[in-house]
């Protein structure tokens, strides 16, 4: 009879080794397959040459315009979604009124549209048949198939990130120290600059992480309003298709490995603030 | 709001002296201390009221407890005082100017947050001198008025030289000193505690009440808290708020509200009692053959009476005296806590002297009560 | 401050002691309505633009509805194995401490770190006739050139992070002592898991899910290179939808794309639904 209750406990603390085991080896297989070899593979065929014509790619004219205006594209449209998220957060996480769900369900709104539905509405608004395209042509603007278009397209599929992260961090936190902060005379931009952003900003640098890697690699609704042009208005994620449909596999998986490598950057990050975010987001003192 | 230096030093003030007199604290205030009055407040939260036309006056300098159980509104009174919330009828008057609608940051309010709600990447004394910190720049101190006012205040609530410390590295009751220290630093017209030592173990609360007697005494800052807790309520404060359901129920010294409850609820609520049902007529109130002195009162209502005014009968079967079976006694210091069941079932709780209990006969046997005071109170 | 007045202009303005509502929520309605709503409105506007039987003939074409089918088909059955060994994944990753843990662990955010186009001629070289997987796979038979294996493998990558990522927190805050609790009331290890763990994994499973198959929906980068794009056997709706933009079809894109985001948004309404019931089946 004593024996049962040690034997139950045994149970419930560790399932059989061979089921571990078994789990264990099916998730290895799993990710092997669908995350390992597809990684091998970039590397693999971008260096199928040796590294001479991998870098000559990635060194070559069209190649660094793509990089550049990746990077351009994620310098705006990064800061941007930082400001709203953080707005948009402090509004609906330290305030009560009403709609404020709705709210949330529309911020979330764009994760639930295709790239390619994202890219098709800025044609439709600001495309030569869109809404503003007639006025936009008369005065010699150009949003679609050039830079504002790109950065409107991103801007629009990477929305929700930062606000996503920080929403769920400062209701977490409550109002307590902003409204012990208001109390002893602060400002609102006293009380979040001294008190809210020095708790936040790991979840910040979080959200912005994400949004940052989603942004550098957009495809489908850059793909829509970049117009392709070689040189002026491709991101690197565009370049990659174009020197893979012109059979240029070197070429393709030598920018591809150069994007790789940022998205393993990004993943060590992460793990990295993952690892400091508990004790310094943390709340309740 | 200018910088007035210098905080009111313990020297001088006997605490046993403001204890036992109970006078409004000796002068050193800085400015005279400020009258609140709350006028016809009403509040509610989603779907019900929080507050129902709540009146309050809180005299210049005392110590007011606002009393009640969860969810009767206490601290959502405290949060319209401090300018957290805001009331959908109603005023609130500092000294007689209204700032109903006033930011909490122009009210001069030092605020106590049960969870302490410290700011906790900043030290204990970036944390003291915070208010100091954030003012405009003409109306800034210099940076070394505001370290000595931390020092003062460290000084205040017994935390010297923990002022490099983070909120983290502190133990509950030290926290809860930060706060107090933190809120005081404004040099508030009112001091508003909200549940302050709700979170903390038995020891330390007791040591925190006396501790804030103190601080009020030497500060002499009109001060609000609340608490759900009878003893820290009586114990602390001049006078009592006692809260239900949204509404005051009565307001006045401890002894008041104890000795002359204003309503059943302050009755069975405040300090322990006896309760009973039954019917008021001619004057008296009967429940079985339980009878209590009632005047004014007509049909069914309710006494409650306190266990220390159950008396044992001068002899077995004196006249008013009630037949019971003396049940469990438990010797708490100089008193002697009983239980016995009357002749018709029901539970009585009292209290002898120990001297007296010594004569009780064994539990099991019978024994003679009276009960000769009662309140009694109308059931509507 | 001794004369600290009230803001009688406006009382009702004041609903909170913390400050900046207004501003911040204001910056907020404005960015999104710009940003998103207006745009939105405007596939809206151009689709409906159309008669309604002129709509019917381009948005429910043989060949539309065919990558309707082809998107919600291969998205679903992609978010069916993800749901099962993502849970399975996120449990091993909770409940076991082997070495590499935590790279493994890493490595689940993959498809969110890696731009789709990268990931799409990837598994297209990976599973195409000279590919790692692909050459044996076909000497055995199996090809995943214009057809819906491929599609579905692009979409299992795209979609492998979001059911991990809900379960994974749920698990780890799923205290051991409820079910140690379980077992020690003479539950087996399977009635254990079937009635209460499952349970309270259920919403943050599904709603692992119900992201993974948004996203397989209108995902479009990563499918591409691999699905061959046949129309009526390969051909998803967002490829479709650029076709038509290609020919500079505007309605036609803008009626498919709403047949797409009604999909989506009904989907979404169902998940929310079942989540809200079930939340308040748990908690009554």
């Amino acid at each position: 009879m004593t024996a049962v209750p040690s034997r139950t406990r045994a149970r419930t603390d560790t399932d059989p080794l061979w089921l571990r085991v078994l789990a264990l080896t099916l998730v290895i297989g799993f990710l092997g397959v669908m995350i390992l070899l597809p990684l091998a593979t970039v590397f693999v065929q971008g260096l199928s040459r040796g590294l001479a014509p991998a870098w000559a790619a990635i060194r070559e004219h069209d190649a660094l315009a793509a990089l550049q205006l990746t990077l351009l594209i994620a310098a705006i449209s990064v800061p941007f979604n930082a400001v709203f998220g953080v707005c948009a957060s402090w509004a609906v996480a330290k305030h009560d009124f009403p709609g404020k769900s709705l709210l949330v369900s529309l911020i979330d709104l764009p994760f639930s549209v295709s790239p390619v539905v994202a890219g098709l509405i800025y044609v439709l608004v600001f495309g030569l048949q869109g809404w503003f395209g007639p006025w936009l042509q008369a005065h010699n603007i150009s949003i679609i198939f050039a830079v504002p278009g790109i950065v409107l397209a991103t801007i629009f599929v990477t929305f929700p990130f930062v606000a996503r992260e920080l929403i769920p961090l400062m209701e977490a936190q409550g109002t307590d120290e902003e409204e012990a902060a208001v109390s002893m005379g602060a400002s609102g931009l006293m009380t979040f600059l001294r008190v809210t952003a020095p708790n936040i900003r790991w979840g910040l640098a979080y959200g912005v992480l994400l949004c940052n890697a989603r942004a550098m690699g957009e495809f489908g609704a850059v793909s829509v309003v970049s117009g392709h042009i070689r040189g002026r208005t491709d991101t690197m994620p565009l370049h990659v298709e174009i020197l893979y449909n012109e059979y240029d596999f070197v070429g393709a998986f030598a920018v591809a490995g150069l994007l790789c490598l940022m998205a393993l950057g990004t993943l060590a990050l992460k793990a990295l603030l993952e690892i400091a975010r508990p004790e310094l987001d943390s709340h309740g003192v | 709001m200018a910088y007035e230096p210098g905080v009111p030093t313990l020297a001088g003030v006997s605490e046993e002296r403001r204890l036992t007199t109970g006078q409004s604290p000796p002068p050193p205030p800085l400015r005279a201390p400020l009258a609140i009055r709350v006028e016809e407040v009403r509040k509610s939260f989603a779907r019900y009221p929080a507050l129902n036309d709540v009146s309050l006056d809180v005299r210049p300098g005392e110590l007011l407890a606002l009393l009640g159980p969860s969810g009767s509104g206490k601290t959502t009174l405290l949060r319209l005082i401090a300018g957290l919330d805001f009331p959908e009828a109603g005023a609130i008057r500092f000294d007689g100017v209204d700032v109903t609608f006033a930011a909490a940051a122009q009210r001069g309010v030092g605020f106590v947050f049960q969870q302490y709600a410290l700011f906790r990447h900043m030290t204990v004394a970036q944390n003291i001198s915070f208010g100091l910190d954030v003012r405009k720049r003409l109306l800034r101190p210099t940076p070394a008025v505001r370290k000595a006012r931390v020092e003062e205040l460290l000084k205040l609530v017994e935390l010297d030289g923990l002022g490099g410390r983070r909120p983290a590295q502190l133990s509950g009751g030290q926290r809860q000193r930060v706060a107090l220290a933190r809120a005081l630093a404004v040099e508030p017209r009112v001091l508003l505690l909200d549940e302050p030592f709700g979170a903390l173990d038995a020891t330390v609360r007791k040591s925190l009440r006396r501790e804030l007697r103190r601080i009020h005494a030497a500060t002499g800052v009109t001060t609000l808290f609340v608490t759900h807790d009878q003893d820290e309520a009586l114990e602390l404060a001049d006078r009592v708020a006692v809260l239900n359901k949204g509404r005051i129920e009565q307001v006045g010294t401890p002894s008041e509200v104890y000795v002359a409850p204003a309503s059943a609820f302050v009755a069975g609520f405040v300090g322990e009692a006896n309760r009973f049902e039954g019917a008021v007529a001619d004057g008296l109130f009967r429940s079985g053959s339980i009878r209590l002195p009632a005047a004014g009162i007509e049909g069914r209502a309710v006494a409650f009476v306190r266990p220390h005014t159950v008396r044992l009968a001068p002899e077995p079967g004196a006249a008013g005296s009630l037949a019971a079976t003396l049940g469990r006694q438990v010797a708490n210091g100089p008193l002697t806590r009983c239980e016995a069941r009357l002749a018709d079932g029901r539970d009585v709780e009292f209290v002898l002297s120990h001297a007296t209990a010594e004569g009780l006969p064994p539990a099991g046997n019978a024994i003679w009560l009276t009960f000769d005071h009662g309140h009694v109170f109308a059931v509507p | 401050m001794a004369t600290a007045t009230a803001d009688r202009g406006r009382p009702w303005r004041r609903r909170s002691a913390v400050p900046g509502l207004g501003l911040t929520l204001g910056v907020t309605v404005s960015i999104l309505s710009l940003v998103v709503l207006i745009p939105l409105a405007a596939v809206a506007a151009r689709g409906l633009s159309l008669s309604p039987e002129s709509f019917a003939r381009v948005a429910f074409s043989q060949r539309a509805v065919h990558a309707y089918l082809l998107s919600l088909g291969t998205a679903l059955i992609a978010a069916v194995i993800n749901a099962l060994l993502g849970v399975l994944t996120a449990w091993v990753l909770v409940r076991n401490r082997f070495p590499g843990r935590r790279l493994l662990d890493s490595l689940v955010d993959l498809p969110f770190a890696l731009p789709t186009a990268v990931a799409g001629i990837s598994l297209a070289t990976l599973y195409g006739p000279n590919g790692w997987l692909g050459a044996p796979l076909a000497r055995a038979g199996i090809t995943f050139a214009n057809n819906a294996g491929g599609i579905i493998i692009a979409l299992t990558f795209i979609g492998l992070p979001f059911v991990v990522r809900t379960v994974e927190p749920v698990l780890r805050d799923l205290a051991a002592d409820v079910e140690e609790a379980s077992a020690s009331l003479g539950a087996t290890r399977l009635q254990t898991l079937i009635r209460v763990v499952a349970p309270s994994l259920a919403p943050a499973w599904i709603t692992g899910f119900a992201l993974a198959f948004a996203r397989g929906v209108g995902e479009y980068g990563s499918v591409i290179f691999i699905a061959g794009n046949m129309p009526y056997r390969s051909e998803i709706t967002p490829l479709l939808i650029t076709i038509e933009l290609e020919q500079f079809d505007y309605a036609a894109a803008s009626a498919i794309a709403l047949v797409m985001l009604g999909l989506s948004f009904a989907l979404l309404l169902i998940v929310n639904t079942g989540q809200a019931w079930m939340r308040r089946s748990t908690e009554a």
